[in-house]
């Protein structure tokens, strides 16, 4: 298994946010969890991602803590709000983040970058782009060392058309291939082939697969 | 490890020199307060300015801790970068020492500034370099705990009252230290503050690895 919550429990404060979830994904995967706003959807990506630790419970990422650095080496996180630099180009961002993960260089994702039309704006400050083209940025960051496990929440807020279009396309395409994507939604249809969970007050529950 | 300490303090190098009213900021401060030091020393008929001096200058520089707290650790938290860092397999002791590094810098160039400027205005001499000597050791007892503090506050709702406070207070022995050895005119005064801040430096990173951690 790729991805595993055993019995996990979260907290932050009062009462539980995650209540006892168990799921796991293999390679090749994907999984949609949806519900409202506040249900808990970015909390399970939060824990998936090693960001925050259960209160109870484990997350493990190819068989490891995902708080381990073996782990987050395994999974790209495309979070709400892109961690982007404003004050630095898209260039910069991408090759600093890229450095992070051990890559001097944005080889990986060049290809993805023609797609997804961002030469032209590699030279322009973050601070500059509108928060879809920010999305499509850090969709990239994500992507930088190419990993098997890709998280991302709430995955067309904020794209257009056509990103939606090549948002689809790429999930697709990347799951058979083999890459694990674990999404969430606030709307129950996430325009994708996918094992969908449903996520109320703190329980998954599964809808389809 | 040393490889990524270098890319984080050279993106938060770019981002100072993109940044510059913060950092200005910071510089004005610097200048203004040590005019008012090197104007009273240079009017008050003061026989030994050195203990005033090295008062003046000790404080400014707990000052400029403060600001520098602000611009590192708490910075990456308000941009919303912090968590970029965090999900990337970098170790938080790596990304500590990045930050404590570029305190260290910004310190230091801080210091210096409030220095030349007080010793400028006033026009005193002796002494001088010997109590630069020793505010510049400092530096890195009070980088460290700059940086410490501005990782801690990331989790403090009450951060503008707290982050000073606690720096003030984990403050109080180098400051202490540094003042008793004003009149003691021994440059190896100097190197003992600056080990005992390489030491600090050293059990602030080992507890940043937890505090950062999550």
């Amino acid at each position: 298994m790729l991805l595993e919550f055993r019995d996990v429990w979260k907290s932050f404060g009062d009462g539980y946010v995650i209540r006892g979830i168990t799921l796991s994904l293999d390679r090749g995967e994907l999984v949609a969890i949806v519900g409202p706003n506040g249900s808990g959807k970015t909390t399970i990506l939060r824990l998936a991602s090693g960001l925050v630790a259960p209160s109870r419970g484990e997350v493990l990422v190819g068989g490891r803590d995902a708080r381990s650095p073996a782990a987050k080496s395994l999974l790209g996180y495309v979070p709400h709000y892109p961690p982007l630099y404003g004050d630095l180009t898209v260039r910069e961002n991408l090759i600093y983040y890229a450095g992070l993960y051990g890559y001097a260089d944005l080889s990986n994702v060049q290809s993805i970058l023609g797609e997804l039309g961002l030469d032209a704006f590699l030279d322009r400050r973050v601070a500059e782009l509108s928060y879809g083209w920010r999305k499509r940025v850090d969709m990239v960051r994500a992507l930088l060392h190419d990993p098997p496990l890709l998280l991302i929440d709430e995955p067309f807020s904020g794209l257009d058309d056509a990103g939606r279009s090549w948002l689809i396309e790429f999930l697709t395409h990347s799951v058979s291939e083999g890459r694990t994507v674990l999404i969430t939604s606030p709307r129950a249809d996430v325009e994708l082939e996918a094992r969908v969970y449903e996520i109320r007050e703190g329980r998954l529950s599964a809808v389809t697969g | 490890m040393l490889l990524q300490v270098r890319r984080i303090l050279w993106k938060d190098l770019k981002l100072e020199a993109r940044n510059l009213p913060e950092l200005g900021g910071a510089a004005i401060f610097s200048v203004a307060s040590s005019s008012l030091l090197g104007f009273s020393l240079s009017r008050l008929p003061v026989r030994d300015p050195l203990p005033l001096a090295g008062t003046g200058l000790v404080l400014i520089a707990l000052f400029l801790s403060v600001f520098t707290s602000v611009m590192t650790v708490v910075r990456e938290e308000d941009l919303g970068t912090l968590d970029g860092v965090r999900m990337s397999p970098v170790e938080p002791v790596t990304f500590f020492l990045a930050k404590l590094l570029l305190t260290f810098f910004l310190l230091e160039i801080l210091i210096t500034l409030s220095f030349l400027t007080t010793v400028g205005l006033s026009g005193w001499t002796e002494g001088a370099i010997y109590l630069y000597s020793l505010v510049a050791s400092s530096g890195v007892y009070l980088a460290s705990i700059s940086a410490l503090s501005s990782a801690i506050s990331v989790y403090l709702r009450a951060r503008g009252v707290l982050l000073p406070t606690m720096i003030l207070v984990l403050s109080l022995p180098i400051i202490q230290e540094t003042l008793s050895f004003l009149t003691s005119w021994d440059y190896s005064r100097a190197v003992i503050l600056a080990l005992s801040g390489l030491l600090f430096s050293l059990i602030a990173s080992w507890l940043a690895g937890y505090i950062l951690e999550v």
